[in-house]
């Protein structure tokens, strides 16, 4: 078997584990919280023979185990429960929120790709002169400012004063490219910006470092273009750790957009996530557990193995 | 054989030792390395910023009281979004509290949160990355696998799980955010650890007798704290940035006690008429946060000899 179908079947099997160990985790959370869900479903206010049926209606009086069985064999077969406030069916609502949290967070890395990209770059190439100065301090500034302040910094400035993008508001775009961009817009800047900032830096870093490697010297020495050199040498192997980086702040993005959304009032998870624990809504917060984070465990798993697969010594070693 | 003892235990680094001359090739003493540290930050004018913004931060959080500033959470309605000016240097909000006073008082919530929940996850996550680090490959796999599964839940999420669990408050927030921090510390601590016990002077001082708990805090553990303690001011700022956000989200403290979080989430409804209540806030935790970056950027600089140029 090729090293990189083996690393990829052993973590394929390591995921397994895993998968069931969250599992339990997003099981015990609920059940470990004080406060019946029977008595919160009936508002706080029901004859003890009311929530006593609604306890054997919802299971809550059979063992621990026995309901993890069978809530597993219903995740397993997609259905992650209803939500105790508006009855929707919490698959429903994940499919109908996710692509807003999708594009938003792609929109967010692209913008981090391709600012951070090359200013890290520029930033190494012209190490010490005015434009490194502006690129280091623009970074450290933007790694300091929290996303969701520099979000209501970009409405008071572009929607309010500007009047040149809608302050709230959605449209999705995939019904309208155009307008769905234009809701878009602000919310993956004030998410993109953290994850810019530390691509920059870490594309500047190692660009640097490669730059001081003798293979590079060889390079120029036979005579190689120094744009060759540059994109094919030096910047090519110095993304090897941004895409670990990328991979690592997945979970930053999928976190921070869950505060964007909240401020823009965008319909997606991150919203969703942050509205159920306002009503308490213990099925849709389990769920949502559950499910961000299988997601979470595959993008780095994703992560890995686009790494394994970029690195060469780690493809045939 | 006994003379060498004591000249080896001299050079392993412990706070109390000035001795500089040692006989083996030696870690440097604590003395030498802080000064050495001292001589790189005094050097670097940024890391001076950087402390001189921590440590104002603090003095003021701590002195708060005694800065002859209005009642941060007293209402007086009469008074409402008044602009920044002379009285109200920041402005006031929607019930008339003074913004400049939530924002020093909100200064002290956040940072007493960050530094709970830095000790929090620190105390124990150098413990069990060093314990990770010199341990057998069983007990270091059992500790790193546990970490794993921490860091595959998505910090909000563990977040909002916690807030579930215990309710919102600023106690939920540390633990979640403790809890969020130790696995990273660990693997930090772990990854040191590993390389401090490939060390040479490690092997001396093994060779020379010294019984394994001696190795382990003597020599392990200081070699160790001087880089970890880099890392977690870097920590402290990511934790810092988070607690605000968190707080933004209304799983912190409650009103009326004012955070820089829940003062940005107040500040929403108003910003088309009264900015500043948005603005100042956020400026201080952005130059809060980029003071610890600062900081603990020129202290990783300083102590990291590849990085120096």
């Amino acid at each position: 078997m090729p090293p990189l179908l083996r690393h990829v079947v052993a973590r394929l099997i390591a995921l397994i584990p895993m998968l069931l160990a969250l599992s339990i985790a997003s099981f015990a959370l609920v059940h470990v919280i004080p406060g019946d869900p029977a008595l919160v479903m009936l508002g706080g206010e029901g004859t003890p023979q009311q929530v006593a049926e609604l306890r054997k209606q919802l299971g809550l009086d059979r063992p621990l185990p026995v309901r993890y069985w069978e809530w597993l064999t219903r995740v397993v077969r997609g259905d992650l429960g209803e939500s105790l406030y508006n009855r929707t069916r919490v698959v429903d609502e994940l499919i109908w929120r996710f692509p807003t949290t999708l594009s938003l967070v792609f929109l967010a890395l692209l913008i981090s790709i391709l600012i951070g990209v090359p200013a890290g770059l520029l930033s190494a190439v012209f190490r010490n002169s005015w434009v490194d100065h502006a690129a280091r301090v623009l970074t450290l500034v933007s790694l300091s400012m929290p996303s969701f302040w520099l979000g209501l910094m970009l409405i008071i400035l572009f929607s309010l004063k500007l009047n040149l993008l809608p302050v709230v508001g959605y449209t999705s775009v995939v019904t309208d490219l155009w307008s769905g961009l234009r809701f878009l817009i602000l919310p993956s800047c004030a998410l993109g910006t953290y994850l810019t900032a530390l691509i920059a830096r870490l594309v500047r870093s190692s660009v640097l470092e490669i730059l001081g490697l003798e293979y590079i010297r060889t390079a120029r020495a036979k005579g190689l273009r120094e744009r060759v050199v540059l994109f094919r040498h030096a910047l090519s192997n110095a993304l090897i750790p941004a895409v670990t980086v990328m991979g690592i702040n997945m979970g930053i993005l999928l976190g921070g957009s869950a505060v964007i959304e909240t401020l823009f009032v965008l319909p997606g998870v991150g919203q969703l996530v942050i509205t159920a624990l306002y009503n308490r809504d213990l099925p849709v917060i389990q769920g949502l557990i559950l499910y961000i984070s299988v997601l979470y465990v595959l993008i780095n798993l994703f992560v890995d193995i686009l790494y394994t697969y970029l690195d060469p010594r780690l493809r045939f070693g | 054989m006994s003379e060498a003892i004591p000249t080896v235990t001299q050079a392993t680094p412990s706070p109390i030792s000035t001795a500089g001359a040692a006989s083996l090739p030696p870690p440097p003493t604590w003395s030498e390395r802080l000064a050495r540290v001292w001589r790189q930050l005094r050097r670097n004018r940024l890391s001076v910023i950087g402390s001189g913004i921590v440590a104002t931060l603090v003095l003021i959080a701590l002195a708060a009281p005694f800065l002859g500033l209005a009642n941060p959470v007293k209402l007086n309605i009469p008074q409402r979004f008044l602009p920044p000016g002379p009285g109200h240097w920041f402005g006031t909000d929607q019930l008339g509290r003074d913004v400049l006073s939530r924002v020093v008082y909100g200064a002290r919530v956040s940072l007493m949160a960050s530094v709970s929940t830095m000790l929090l996850a620190a105390l124990p996550g150098v413990l069990l990355g060093i314990a990770a680090g010199v341990s057998s490959s069983r007990i270091s796999g059992t500790i790193m696998r546990v970490m794993d599964l921490l860091m595959s839940f998505p910090p909000l999420l563990l977040a909002v799980a916690v807030a579930a669990a215990l309710g919102t408050g600023t106690r939920s927030i540390i633990i979640a955010l403790g809890v969020v921090y130790l696995p990273r510390i660990v693997r930090v601590t772990r990854g040191i650890a590993l390389t401090v016990v490939a060390q040479e002077y490690l092997l001396a001082a093994q060779a020379l007798g010294n019984p394994r708990w001696r190795l382990i805090l003597r020599t392990v553990l200081p070699n160790c704290l001087s880089v970890v303690v880099v890392q977690l001011s870097l920590y402290f700022a990511e934790v810092l940035l988070a607690e605000a956000a968190l707080s933004f989200l209304g799983l912190g403290e409650p009103p009326p006690t004012p955070t820089w979080g829940n003062v940005l989430q107040d500040s929403q409804k108003y910003i088309r008429n009264a900015p500043w209540i948005a603005i100042f806030p956020g400026c201080a935790i952005a130059v809060s946060v980029l003071g610890l970056n600062l900081f603990g950027d020129a202290v990783r600089d300083a102590m990291d000899p590849r990085l120096r140029t």
